[in-house]
């Protein structure tokens, strides 16, 4: 898989690429900021570009800019940004039209490499990652009653995963059960939110994201 | 007009000179003499009146009338011919100047009829006076033995001349009636001046025609007495013309008082005196005078104050005096006084109004000046240079001594020594240099310590104090000093807090983990397991470093707040907040100093609700209402949250307060607390 990598530190951008290679991703293009990006994105056409952002020359939010700016231009090309901190209104930004190829990850995240790994495999099939920060604070969210206190303990972690972009798959590895058993609770899940059901991963995520985000 | 007067004249003399002859000669006339000259008197004084008359042109309708009244007079001299058929005609004409007579009495002095009755009176009176005569000629002969025959005689019949008779006297007495009624009632409805002219007028006729009913009445009782009383008739109407003459030139006689005038305006000291002179000069008391300010637009009465010329103008007349070409003022009279006497007095007062305008004008900007005065907030003092004052304007309240003991005594004597010495030195200073001297001093009145700035100002040999209360000012600058300090010491106290959380979290931690990761170098050989224990360890470290480190910068300035403003902001801070949160938003941007406050003032109101509130709800709203930012926050908790105690509320105030914003908190125990600031936009 192809990836370039848009981070303006060094140091960091180096240790990303080192991870990436070793988990096997073939990193074609390096840049330090927006334009330099764009640009890599034009010449080298990756299945992903992993995105930090803040970068030069305002370290506000170049990073993001640019995303949106690939996923307008370069639809084939999934993009992963990572941030020292996440703030639901940029995922929502991101997320705004489509999940599809699409991640928001904080940075700590790299030092898991399997977990980091996943998600930059998943962006670049057209799959999505939230990070789980954003979407414990939107499951978490203090609400006045709703069918969202009707779901299990279970069902809210599904609904979280299923959120963070994952698939039956992934689900059912990480809580270690079975696929079947994942698709139980999705159903189940779906008709206690009265939410139409959907087969793709990344429409999956945009529709419990809006139900999260009321 | 000239050339008209000149005509009546020599018609007059031809008439006189034919009159004469036909008197002289007849031979029915006993007393030619006295004949001829009465009636040439009261010819000649009708026609003497109307050619006076005339010389005016607003009195010339009226002067052709009495003009016409003296020449038809000649007419009752054909009855002295001693041809029958002169004297017949000239038995047919007599009615013709009594006609003329009440037509010219009604019309004065207007010179016009004014009503339709009084046009029909004058209608009567003509029908009357031309019918009646022709109706005695074809009934009978002429009334005296000796007369030529009457050559219109139709029937010599008694019972149909005293039918006649009876008619004329019943119709006459109608017409009479009718113009003493109109006569009666023009005077009781004129006004003094009018009535001046108009009473010798009305007596003269009333007498006249009193005494023409009279003979009538009798001579158809008495010859003999019937005869002396036409004498009397003939001479009261003689002294009608005379009477209206003395009306006319009254008013133009009036026109030697202008000299006088001229002389009381000379030493007139006020605009009454000046009113009431003009009132003499035009025998008008019912005169008012308006001065007019070109600077404002505006007419002025005597006492001041704004007059409407239009309204005052009403059924009166309005004569404008001027001044170098210039409307200076305007007097409002009696219609009937004469224009041109208005006109003299007006051109004889111009100079005296002129003065009296510019006066008008003085007092009128000075009492501009003293509105304005008043209207200035600020005490004045008016002080001599030992410290007497001599005049002052204020508020009893803001006195030290009551306002009726403060003019005369002295500043030493009812301030303190350190106020009162600062004061003269002002004073003297300002005296004596002439520059404006200022000072700040403090007094207690009514137990109230107060603080006053005053400005000291030269005015000739005394000083002008102009003190104003600044108290609120002094008040506001140490609150606002207060705010400043305070804000700092909440930035000195975040900056404190924010090393201490560095020191005791981040740093410590990687502190430890520096250590954990020489330790783990030093046994990856040795105690591969340890190693690998350790460094885990150090993994798990490292993240709850990364966590605090974003939770403090997060803290300090939430990056997003900048980026995208306060609706993605508070989306966030509603997301962590422990109870439901409710968030009304405008999208929009307010100012960046504007959100952070809003920022600050919500994410303390949600730690509030966190510790206290024991809330099971909080709504924040955030408005946008005529330019200024509207932040809410309510829950519905415990209440009883105080700002003025716990560091939290009270550093929001002073945050919002620095923006000239404010903030006010509703906690009543019992009820949740409503947190409201309002920062303006701009």
């Amino acid at each position: 898989m192809r990836v370039v990598i848009a981070e303006d530190s060094v140091l960091l951008r180096e240790g990303v690429v080192r991870i990436l290679a070793e988990a096997g991703f073939d990193v074609v293009g390096q840049a330090g900021t927006g334009d330099e990006l764009m640009l890599k994105v034009r010449s080298y056409s990756p299945d992903v570009a992993i995105v930090d952002i803040r970068m030069p020359p305002t370290h506000t939010d170049e990073g993001l800019r640019a995303a949106q700016e690939i996923r307008e231009k370069h639809p084939g090309v999934g993009v992963l940004v990572l941030s020292q901190y996440v703030e639901p209104a940029y995922a929502m930004e991101l997320l705004a039209e489509s999940a599809e190829g699409v991640g928001y990850l904080l940075k700590d995240r790299i030092s898991d490499v399997h977990e980091f790994a996943d998600a930059v495999r998943r962006v670049g099939d057209g799959g999505s990652a939230l990070d789980p920060t954003i979407v414990s604070q939107l499951v978490g969210r203090r609400r006045r009653d709703g069918p969202l206190d009707e779901l299990t303990a279970r069902e809210r972690e599904v609904l979280g995963l299923m959120a963070e972009g994952r698939s039956n798959q992934g689900i059912a590895e990480r809580l270690v059960v079975t696929e079947r058993a994942v698709e139980k609770h999705v159903t189940s899940i779906f008709s206690k939110l009265r939410l139409p059901p959907a087969t793709a991963d990344h429409r999956r995520v945009l529709a419990v994201l809006a139900y999260l985000r009321g | 007009m000239l050339r008209a007067r000149w005509a009546i004249l020599l018609t007059a003399v031809a008439f006189t000179a034919i009159a004469l002859a036909l008197v002289f000669t007849s031979d029915h006339e006993s007393t030619p003499a006295f004949t001829a000259a009465a009636n040439l008197i009261v010819a000649w004084s009708f026609i003497a009146c109307g050619v006076v008359a005339l010389a005016r042109v607003s009195d010339a309708h009226f002067g052709l009338l009495m003009s016409a009244v003296g020449l038809t007079w000649f007419l009752s001299a054909l009855t002295e011919s001693n041809n029958s058929y002169v004297f017949s005609v000239g038995n047919l004409l007599w009615g013709i100047p009594l006609a003329f007579f009440i037509h010219a009495l009604l019309t004065f002095p207007r010179g016009y009829l004014e009503t339709k009755i009084v046009f029909a009176v004058v209608a009567a009176a003509y029908g009357l006076l031309s019918l009646a005569p022709l109706l005695f000629s074809l009934f009978g002969e002429a009334g005296c033995s000796d007369c030529p025959q009457n050559e219109f005689v139709l029937v010599d019949s008694n019972l149909a001349t005293t039918i006649v008779g009876v008619l004329f006297i019943g119709v006459g007495l109608f017409v009479c009636g009718a113009t003493i009624w109109v006569l009666i009632r023009r005077w009781r409805v004129a006004s003094a001046p009018l009535r001046r002219i108009l009473t010798p007028v009305f007596v003269t006729s009333a007498t006249a025609i009193g005494a023409f009913l009279l003979a009538a009445f009798v001579s158809a009782v008495s010859e003999t007495a019937s005869s002396v009383l036409w004498w009397l008739v003939l001479f009261a109407v003689a002294s009608v013309p005379t009477a209206f003459l003395v009306g006319l030139l009254r008013t133009r006689l009036a026109r030697a008082s202008v000299a006088s005038l001229v002389l009381e305006l000379g030493v007139a000291r006020d605009p009454e005196s000046t009113r009431d002179a003009l009132r003499k000069a035009l025998g008008d008391p019912s005169l008012n005078l308006a001065y007019w300010l070109s600077d404002r637009s505006r007419w002025v009465g005597v006492s001041g104050w704004e007059v409407d010329l239009e309204a005052a103008s009403q059924g009166r007349r309005t004569t404008l005096v001027e001044h170098d070409g210039e409307v200076v003022a305007a007097f409002i009279h009696d219609p009937s006084v004469d224009r041109e006497l208005a006109g003299a007095v007006s051109a004889a007062a111009s100079l005296a109004l002129a003065r009296e305008q510019s006066i008008q004008v003085v007092r009128q900007s000075e009492s501009r000046y003293r509105a304005l005065l008043n209207a200035i907030p600020d005490l004045m003092f008016r002080m001599s240079r030992d410290g007497t004052y001599l005049d002052f304007k204020g508020d009893r309240d803001d006195l030290a001594v009551p306002p009726e003991e403060l003019i005369g005594s002295n500043a030493r004597d009812i301030l303190p020594v350190d106020v009162a010495e600062g004061l003269l030195e002002g004073i003297a200073h300002a005296l004596d240099t002439g520059e404006v001297a200022t000072g700040e001093y403090e007094l207690t009145l009514n137990n109230v310590r107060r603080t006053f700035e005053a400005r000291i100002v030269r005015d000739g040999d005394e000083a002008v104090l102009i003190v104003r209360d600044i108290s609120e000012r002094k008040r506001q600058e140490d609150e606002l000093r207060g705010s400043r300090v305070r804000l700092l010491r909440a930035g000195d106290e975040a900056r404190r807090r924010l090393e201490r959380n560095l020191h005791d979290g981040a740093q410590q931690r990687l502190v430890s983990l520096s250590l954990a990761l020489r330790l783990a170098h030093a046994r990856l050989r040795d105690a591969p397991e340890e190693a690998e224990r350790l460094l885990a360890g150090a993994s798990e470290e490292l993240a709850q470093a990364l966590e605090e480190l974003r939770e403090l910068a997060r803290g300090i300035h939430p990056a997003v707040l900048s980026e995208r403003g306060l609706s993605a902001a508070l989306e966030a801070l509603a997301g962590r907040a422990p109870v439901p949160v409710g968030v009304t938003v405008p999208p929009d941007r307010f100012p960046p100093a504007v959100e952070a406050a809003a920022y600050y003032v919500i994410s303390e109101a949600l730690a509030n609700v966190a510790k206290y509130a024991e809330a099971s709800a909080v709504e924040i709203r955030v408005t946008r209402q005529n330019g200024r930012a509207v932040v809410e926050v309510a829950d519905d908790g415990v209440g009883g949250a105080d700002p003025t105690r716990g560091s939290g509320l009270s550093g929001l105030v002073d945050r919002v307060e620095a923006l000239d914003g404010v903030l006010k908190v509703e906690s009543a125990p019992g009820a949740g607390t409503r947190i409201r600031a309002e920062i303006p936009c701009e």
